[in-house]
């Protein structure tokens, strides 16, 4: 009895040491890639049961997402944001800030804590969950081999899994003819981390990390122009949202430069020099500019991958090509997030993590495609889950409209935050939501009940009809619902 | 009235979805194009590999002749599992009570 009592005592001391299995090096699981896809597949698994490790080069978890994507960008946008607050929109609430200035080194210092709280967050989930972490790049030997090459210059060596789940991500996509050299012609990584405030900063692509980084350095006085090669800013979306945004951003001072293309772009010592032409009439001019960034979108990541040795097929993208159940052709090598198909957003890469994870126990997953909010965290916020009326007019779907201005909302008119609107999409016999759109303060956190409402078929009778906490910009969203059957009541 | 006592009287007119949620009975596991993928783009061999359902599978796998099945080389559960420490301790000491 003594004996059996000592055991239960004593036993989690030793779970780690049969867990671990670097001595043989086989594994039930292996990830290649620790981003938002792979280190949430690796979690999973090992939650699910399975022996698992996660190999990632970087030597910090997290992937582009928390390393040198969405989360030092949001610290950046915060603070920046903080920062204009107090100097532009401080007064009139009564507040008197005198002498507020940006200590840039200090910012980028706030922005870096953020980050290395986070992937150290990580490094502590897989410790708790028992999920082998291997610090280096990650090859193919053969289709259940992997040869690792530790980033501390160790000796490569070879691990195996029954299932491999490939998550590398993705990188910026590089301008034919321009040459980033991260100091004056930057990627969305190299904005990051910039040295100084630039005077000028000059941006070519109009999507949501364009529009991002095109917001924090107005902020903080930099004159910005964007340079677009469509008539319209922000990728997916709705159209009339869209002019909104712009316009409103336009208020704000950020410079735009629509149905316009890159001839080139050249660094002049400490200067970029960039040659733009319209694309309908031809017209070229010369723009200067201290620091240009190339934000024209991402590729897919493979890079030493060697996944052409095992016969794994990628896209004229470069994507690597997979079934409905995230399959290659060897059906125990399973692919997600950026590095194939679907939306490049570290949400739709941990779904399809979780689904992978699900897929190999129990040969099913759910991942929603039709479900994927997008968010662009500028001031206002945009953000949007579903189709929009563009989508829906192309395939025939008659569809009714409701919107809500938060010019009429409590809330927004108490916290002096008004521009935007809540905007509904529903199907026009059942009133079925389709789909949300929103810009305005705080659309970013509400986004998340559009998504509830379109996984939970929702009907937009159904959410006007659910209490919403009074004052609340949440508000906004149940009035929206209301207008597209029915009149509005605070407007 | 208390509010949960309420909730649970009200009839709602939204409908509840409930849980769990099960995987759905006899889903067929052949190749199916991914929903992104463009033009219906599926792996090359995927129609050899639709034969296999995944790694848990679920039929069984038979050696061919002259071929045997390492237990080194099954998944994880059907491995001898490793001797705790204690066991150690205990094998070592020929088996005898642990006294503190």
């Amino acid at each position: 009895m003594l004996r059996n009592t000592l055991k239960s005592v004593r036993k989690p001391f030793t779970t780690q040491s049969v867990r671990f299995n670097s001595t043989t090096g086989k594994y039930d699981i292996v990830v290649i890639g620790g981003g938002p896809g792979g280190y949430v597949a690796a979690i999973k698994a090992a939650q699910l049961g399975y022996d698992t490790a996660c190999i990632e080069k970087r030597g910090k978890l997290g992937g582009t997402c928390l390393n040198v994507g969405c989360i030092p960008s949001k610290a950046l946008l915060n603070n920046s944001h903080l920062y204009h607050q107090i100097t532009h929109d401080s007064k009139h609430r009564g507040i008197e800030v005198e002498g507020a200035s940006i200590n840039f080194p200090q910012l980028m210092l706030s922005k870096d804590k953020a980050v290395n709280g986070l992937t150290s967050g990580i490094e502590m989930l897989f410790k708790k969950n028992k999920v082998t972490y291997i610090k280096g790049s990650g090859s193919f030997v053969d289709d259940h081999k992997v040869n690792v090459k530790p980033i501390d210059g160790a000796e490569d060596y070879e691990i195996s899994a029954d299932n491999i789940i490939v998550a590398t991500g993705s990188e910026p996509t590089p301008f034919p003819g321009i040459e980033i050299d991260e100091e004056r012609i930057v990627t969305s990584t190299g904005i990051l981390s910039l040295k100084e405030i630039p005077k000028r900063l000059s941006i070519i692509g109009g999507g949501i990390i364009g529009l991002e980084m095109a917001s924090v350095y107005s902020r903080l006085g930099s004159e910005v122009t964007i340079i677009e090669f469509k008539d319209a800013i922000g990728a997916g979306m709705d159209g009339e949202v869209a002019k909104n945004a712009q316009k409103i951003l336009a208020k704000q001072g950020l410079k735009f430069l629509l149905g316009t293309k890159v001839n080139s772009g050249v660094r002049d010592g400490e200067v970029v020099k960039i040659e733009v032409e319209d694309a309908k009439s031809g017209e070229k001019k010369e723009l200067e500019s201290d620091v240009l960034l190339v934000a024209i979108g991402r590729r897919p990541y493979t890079e030493g991958l060697n996944f052409e040795a095992i016969g794994l097929e990628s896209d004229k993208a470069g994507r690597l090509v997979i079934d409905s159940e995230f399959r290659t052709k060897h059906p125990h090598i399973r692919v997600i997030g950026d590095v194939t198909f679907g939306p490049m957003l570290a949400h739709k890469a941990e779904e399809e993590g979780i689904a992978a994870a699900e897929y190999i126990k129990h040969g099913h997953g759910h991942v929603n495609y039709g479900n994927i909010p997008s968010v662009m965290y500028t001031h206002p916020e945009v953000a949007w889950v579903g189709a929009n009326e563009e989508e829906l007019k192309a395939q025939g779907i008659k569809y009714k409209v409701g919107k809500f201005p938060f010019i009429a909302n409590s809330r927004a008119k108490t916290n002096f935050d008004t521009d935007g609107f809540v905007k509904f999409i529903a199907d026009a016999e059942t009133q079925r939501v389709l789909g949300v759109h929103i810009i305005g303060p705080n659309a970013g956190e509400m986004i998340a009940e559009g998504g509830l409402a379109l996984e939970y078929g929702a009907s937009t009778e159904d959410i006007a009809r659910t209490c919403h906490a009074h004052p609340t910009l949440a508000e906004a969203f149940k009035e929206a619902a209301l207008s597209t059957f029915d009149k509005p009541i605070n407007f | 009235m208390r509010p949960a006592v309420m909730l649970l009287k009200h009839v709602p007119l939204i409908k509840f979805v409930g849980g769990p949620h099960l995987a759905p009975a006899g889903i067929s596991h052949s190749v199916k194009a991914h929903p992104c993928a463009p033009e219906g783009l599926v792996p090359a061999a995927a129609s050899a590999a639709s034969a296999i359902v995944s790694s848990i599978f679920k039929g069984s796998l038979e050696p061919k002749d002259g071929e045997y099945f390492s237990r080194s080389e099954l998944p994880a559960r059907f491995r001898y599992t490793p001797p705790t420490e204690l066991e150690m301790e205990d094998i070592i000491s020929g088996g005898a009570e642990v006294v503190f």
